[in-house]
């Protein structure tokens, strides 16, 4: 672009060009100058300007002249040399940030100064920049503007000559886009002397005719707030005006956002916006929908109660996470329901059994509550992933637990639909909810099987919700799919997949005999990883019973030699001399555990550790450390319960391993030596202390769910800090729920409570929807008690509604669409619907 | 969010590197971030990506990716890849990731609608004050402020021809002086007033079929999603209402928010204002039940593959051809074929189209172009490669097929109220492979 305008300018302008362009800064100077800048001369600039070069640049030849070109055009008095400079300006500003960056790394140690160099290169223009203010150019204003805000902190005496020139924008009664500009840009400005200044515009602008003036100030007040915390009261109070009188959605999310940046804590000041922001919700921008979601969920979290909440408080639902390990049974059996049928209708059912343990979810639920409720769930088909995801929080929290699927669905059709950017972060959130409420995500299993496609991190964490959330009924789709993984290519991820399949033998026993078939293949896998994780995973399934699985053992023996990984070795010298510890790791004494194996089975069950043991003896001294001691263990235990034959191969194991360079090995062979010698020594039959020490030995620990991780974060999911899993600054935790809900006429207006109550008591005549259907009706209600407001002419409301009036259709927009509600409102619940409008106008017209 | 950045995916150069209005933290530690996530980026794709060019053996590995969150010392960044250029932003404080995310996603929208399809290095470079301008309207005090692609090019004008011209030639100004109409309205998303002289709407209905086959040959896995993208180029303030034949088809929807959710929920109608010219109205998924019951019926196309590994060697035959007889036939067929990862040389011969080899991920790409109805379209490898028996390969299929929507869904009528003129209406259905993999 650059390149093109400098051929053009070469080309030579029309004349007719140049007598416009003459004409415009002619129009533009004189009212440009007055009382902002000290209107100083082209040159006095550029000589300041290059003294500041050589301090910023050190000696570039290049960049002086540069600048010299650039300030000459700043202060031409054509419009299009000025606009060329600014735009030059603008982007150099970018990229200046970063290249002094990396010179200050380079010349000074101190980052500080550094930074304040390379600022200094720039904000040099500052001076002349400040003059084009005035300008009538639209562009060349916003670029002003844009510099300005950067270079304004470093230049705070050239910024207060400005600050004039931008307040004049605000008079602008006809051009709306001058005042955003002027409240956006003075709120922007960070120079401490004009912050009294700032505090007054904001506080006018709050009250601008125009929406987005308006909004533009309720940023501002964050902004203000963020750089100078003495009046942080005043600004408080100013938002707290805007929650009770604005009239547009577009300003009110914006405050919301602004109230979780600024206050988040105070909730209780709320309490009169809450009916408002909830009814206001749907027609907020995307991006303020998720920061009125996030304040609303800990509003609830403050006010109502938690609908599903048990008597007994065992739930691993409730706390968010933080509660303990909870016995899985207590929520399968409540929710297994899902399992058999997703198709609803059976409501009823779960509800009558739910009520026999805990309260009636209907009978928790406040107003106000279902108003939430109502309000947000038409968000979950927002085409904003961040949307969805935060509905989804506040109603796994707060909808009664029938109605949970219908946000697991809308997660997982959000993961799929979202860009792939998004998918690991959505998947992240989901897993936590798969965890917290594994049956509602059962019949969903298929949307968390594992494509070709997926990074690593992706498919680990896919396979760890998959044996979270697997019923019963799904395990042979699951086994199926899995089986398809052990085959993929990536390694890491096959011994993630090894893993997964052990988790599902302990969750369900009876699918060992399927999955020790494919493991035993996969004991002698190349990768060593993958040979030792089937390894422990057959371990795990017949540490127990090692009788059952004597056909195994001995295919394992016989596959020995073939297999290359120590972790694997390890494994079967252990899982063939299993037999012999099977008394300290069940608790009982030998003979117990000798009759519980079979007198037959113990003896084949010997004979086969010692063949491993013999294997292992053989190639005894390539092996690593691990392996040697499990060899001397195994060959101990043998000896120690009196195998014959194992003595030769101990005693030749013994030697070699006294020799051994490992000290670790030496200080073995000893112990086993000594110990075993003794024991002989003795008399038979006595329980000698050295034999409990041999044959002491441990189960096997159960492979353990990464979902741990998941557990253990107790951040409120969805958030950043979840994501990370630590706490990032200005993050803002739930807090618990309450007990009893508030009083609804807290939330009153402070002048309707008397009608409002009324009303209150009405709507809780008519039930809280137990279905997809009446859920849509009950939320018509609401938009059209909005649409009716908007008729009876009284409410704050209605000022929003007709101000676009002037726009012909847009003013008509959310009462027409209201209005084809109310039909059907009608249609669906006759009576009902026109009482509850009348009551709305009546109340309406009261306030 | 306090600072956003556009890098150059291919020497880590901030092209662009804007520092929201009024936030916190000095221009250091923004420029650090883009610092520290170029370093993260080469260190953990660098370094596979240097490998694989090095020596001449064929990497087969999943791609290793950079979160797009990661946590630094000093902020978070998050990232949107768009190749070949990187999207960033980085906060110090706590924020709804996906709201981070969404908001870089869209600005890459943005920047498309502005600078057409194929963004490239030059052409954020050259526009970087458009860009600078767009952010400092998209972004106050680091919170989403303007955001409708409608009114930003109301304001800021993107950089036509004609304004190209204009700048040339010194005069007009890119940026409008006054605040759009319908920016404060409650149809923010839609342009004030347009004109068209012929008012025509077109819908695209577009379907991705995501498919599992496992390596017995049966369909293990079967998902339909769609999305329903609109072109509207109708003046005043239409209103739209679009309802589809067999809408019981629909599972799950998200819509852009001109939709009214209420209506749709009662009524199965997508009634709505829409924004001008293209958008994506809605996304849906097809009901699984009515996916699985259509199940093989549905599925266009076949691809046999046939993988014999010995110790040295492997060949892997692929058949591939179109299933049913009076279907639409598939077009745009390609096929990845993954090499196995001791693979040090091969031998690819195919009856019809083109092979590509990419020795970096590993994989071979087999574009077929359109299939032909009597001759199934074969392909032919000899590999040379040690030890490749325990592996087998996911071939990944795509294709497309005009003029049809596989699920069956169908747009009953398109009524546009509200306005005078009969306006002209498309309907047109494609079909696409979404996840479409064949185990072996």
């Amino acid at each position: 672009m650059d390149k093109l305008r400098g051929r053009a300018a070469s080309f030579g302008r029309g004349l007719k060009e140049k007598i416009r362009s003459r004409a415009s800064s002619a129009a533009t100077t004189p009212s440009g100058t007055p009382s902002v800048t000290p209107s100083a001369s082209p040159n006095g600039g550029g000589g300041f300007g290059s003294a500041m070069s050589s301090v910023g640049f050190g000696s570039d030849p290049d960049s002086a002249t540069e600048e010299k070109l650039r300030k000459q055009q700043l202060s031409s008095k054509s419009t299009h040399e000025q606009l060329e400079a600014m735009r030059w300006l603008v982007t150099e500003t970018g990229k200046k940030t970063s290249s002094y960056l990396n010179m200050a790394k380079q010349i000074s140690i101190s980052g500080g100064d550094g930074k304040k160099g390379g600022d200094a290169g720039m904000d040099s223009y500052l001076p002349s920049v400040v003059k084009l203010l005035a300008t009538k150019h639209p562009e060349l204003k916003r670029l002003v503007y844009i510099f300005l805000v950067r270079h304004a902190e470093s230049k705070p005496d050239d910024t207060l000559m400005a600050v004039n020139e931008i307040q004049k924008g605000l008079n602008d009664s006809n051009n709306a886009q001058a005042r955003v500009l002027s409240v956006r840009v003075l709120s922007s400005i960070r120079v401490q002397d004009i912050v009294p200044i700032t505090f007054v515009v904001i506080k006018n602008a709050v009250f601008d005719p125009n929406p987005l003036v308006r909004k533009a100030a309720v940023v501002g007040l964050a902004k203000l707030y963020s750089f100078s915390r003495d009046m942080a009261e005043d600004l408080y109070e100013i938002l707290l005006k805007v929650f009770d009188s604005e009239p547009s959605p577009l300003v009110v999310g914006s405050a919301c956002e602004v109230f979780n940046s600024m206050c988040p804590e105070r909730l209780e000041a709320i309490h009169y916006s809450f009916r408002k922001i909830c009814k206001m919700l749907v027609d907020m921008d995307e991006w303020s929908q998720v920061a009125a979601l996030n304040l609303l969920h800990r509003y609830a979290r403050e006010n109502f109660v938690n609908p599903n909440r048990r008597s007994g408080g065992e739930s691993r639902e409730e706390g968010a996470g933080m509660a303990e390990a909870a016995e899985p049974k207590a929520v399968e059996s409540v929710d297994d329901f899902y399992g058999e049928d997703e198709t609803g209708g059976a409501a009823p059912a779960a509800t009558a059994e739910v009520s026999s343990r805990r309260a009636h979810p209907e009978d928790l639920m406040t107003e106000d509550h279902r108003l939430l409720l109502r309000c947000t769930w038409p968000l979950l088909q927002s085409r904003n992933s961040a949307g969805v995801m935060a509905v989804a929080a506040l109603q796994f929290d707060f909808a009664p637990a029938y109605e949970h699927h219908r946000c697991a669905k809308a997660l997982m059709f959000c993961m799929r639909s979202t860009r792939s950017a998004s998918e690991y972060v959505i998947l992240h959130s989901v897993a936590s909810f798969a965890y917290r409420f594994p049956s509602v995500f059962a019949p969903y299993y298929a949307g968390f099987f594992v494509r070709a496609s997926d990074p690593l991190h992706v498919k680990c964490l896919k396979l760890n919700v998959l044996t979270e959330i697997i019923a019963e009924d799904h395990i042979p789709e699951l086994l199926k799919e899995l089986q398809a993984y052990l085959r993929d290519n990536e390694m890491s991820f096959v011994s993630n997949a090894i893993f997964a399949l052990g988790r599902c033998v302990q969750k369900y026993p009876k699918i060992q005999e399927r999955i020790l078939r494919s493991l035993m293949v996969l004991s002698t896998h190349g990768s060593e990883q993958v040979s030792a994780n089937s390894v422990q995973v057959i371990l795990g399934i017949a540490q127990g019973t090692p009788h059952l699985y004597i056909e195994q053992i001995a295919k394992l023996i016989k596959r020995y030699h073939l297999i290359v990984s120590p972790k694997a070795k390890m494994g079967i010298l252990w899982l063939s001399s299993c037999h012999l510890t099977l008394h300290s790791r069940l608790g009982k004494t030998e003979e117990e555990a000798k009759t519980f194996v079979g007198e037959e089975a113990f003896a084949r069950l010997s004979e086969l550790a010692y063949e491993a043991a013999r294997l292992a003896t053989l190639e005894f001294i390539e092996q690593p450390e691990e392996v040697k001691v499990q060899v001397l263990n195994s060959l101990a235990r043998l000896q120690i319960h009196g195998l014959e034959k194992a003595g030769p191969a101990f005693e030749y194991v013994l030697a070699m391993a006294k020799c051994d360079a490992l000290y670790s090995v030496r200080d073995r062979a000893r112990l086993y030596g000594g110990l075993v010698s003794s024991e002989e020594s003795e008399e038979a039959g006595k329980d000698v202390l050295g034999r409990k020490i041999i044959l002491a030995s441990e189960n096997v620990k159960p492979i353990s769910s990464p979902m741990e991780d998941q557990r253990r974060n107790s951040f409120s999911i969805g958030s950043l800090s979840h994501l990370v899993n630590h706490c990032a600054p200005g993050y803002q935790a739930l807090s618990g729920f309450r007990d009893t809900p508030t009083s609804s006429s807290i939330r009153d207006p402070r002048h309707t409570i008397s009608a409002s109550r009324s009303q209150g008591g009405r709507h809780n005549g008519d039930s809280y929807p137990g279905s997809h259907a009446a859920g849509g009706q009950a939320h018509h209600h609401n938009h059209t008690t909005v649409g009716t407001a908007a008729v009876s002419g009284s409410s704050p409301l209605d000022n929003f509604y007709s101000d676009q009036d002037s726009d012909g259709y847009s003013g008509s927009y959310s009462y027409s669409y209201s209005e084809s509600e109310e039909e059907e409102a009608e249609g669906e619940e006759g009576r009902q619907g026109e009482d509850e409008r009348a009551g709305e106008g009546g109340s309406e017209a009261e306030g | 969010m306090e600072s956003v950045f556009i890098l150059s995916g291919e020497t880590g150069e901030a092209l662009v590197e804007h520092q929201c209005a009024g936030s916190r933290h000095g221009a250091s530690a923004g420029a650090s971030c883009v610092e520290n996530l170029w370093q993260e980026i080469l260190r953990t794709e660098g370094l596979s990506l240097g490998g694989g060019a090095k020596s001449e053996t064929y990497q087969n590995k999943t791609k290793e990716e950079v979160p797009t969150v990661i946590a630094l010392p000093q902020c978070y960044v998050f990232h949107v890849r768009s190749d070949p250029l990187i999207f960033g932003c980085s906060t110090q404080r706590e924020v709804p990731p996906l709201k981070a995310l969404e908001f870089l996603s869209h600005l890459v929208d943005v920047c498309v609608e502005y600078f057409g399809q194929e963004l490239t290095e030059d052409e954020i470079k050259d526009n970087a004050c458009t860009i600078y301008q767009l952010l400092d309207e998209m972004l106050d005090g680091g919170v989403p402020f303007l955001t409708e692609t409608n009114i930003l090019k109301e304001m800021i004008a993107p950089p036509r021809l004609l304004t190209r011209m204009a700048n040339a030639l010194r005069i007009g100004s890119q940026v409008s002086e006054t605040l759009p109409d319908s920016a404060a309205s409650n149809i923010p998303w839609r342009r004030s007033n347009p004109r068209y002289a012929n008012n025509e709407i077109y819908v695209d209905m577009i379907e991705e079929l995501d498919v599992t086959i496992d390596q017995s040959g049966m369909l293990s896995n079967i998902g339909i999603y769609g999305q329903v993208m609109a072109n509207c180029k109708l003046s005043g303030v239409p209103d739209l209402q679009i309802k589809f034949k067999n809408p019981q088809l629909l599972e799950e929807c998200r819509f852009h928010p001109s939709v009214r959710y209420l209506k749709y929920a009662s009524e199965r109608i997508v009634s709505f204002v829409p924004p001008d010219g293209g958008f994506k109205l809605m996304s849906y998924k097809i009901n699984s039940q009515a996916a699985r019951s259509v199940q093989k019926s549905i599925i266009p196309i076949y691809v046999k593959p046939q993988i014999t590994y010995t110790k040295e060697s492997g060949r892997i035959s692929i058949m591939a051809g179109i299933k049913g007889e009076n279907g639409k036939i598939p077009e745009q067929v390609s096929i990845k074929i993954p090499l196995p990862s001791t693979t040090t040389t091969c031998d690819i011969s195919s009856t019809v189209g083109s092979v590509e080899v990419k020795k970096g991920t590993g994989t071979a790409i087999w574009r077929i172009g359109k299939l032909k109805r009597d001759r199934p379209a074969c392909l032919n490898a000899t590999i040379a490669c040690t030890n490749a028996t325990s592996e087998s390969p996911t071939f990944e299929v795509s294709f497309q097929l005009q003029g049809q929507a596989l699920s069956g869904l169908e747009v009953d009528s398109m009524e546009v109220s509200n306005v005078k003129y009969k306006p002209y209406k498309g309907v047109r259905y494609i079909t696409r492979s979404g996840f479409f993999q064949i185990r072996t």
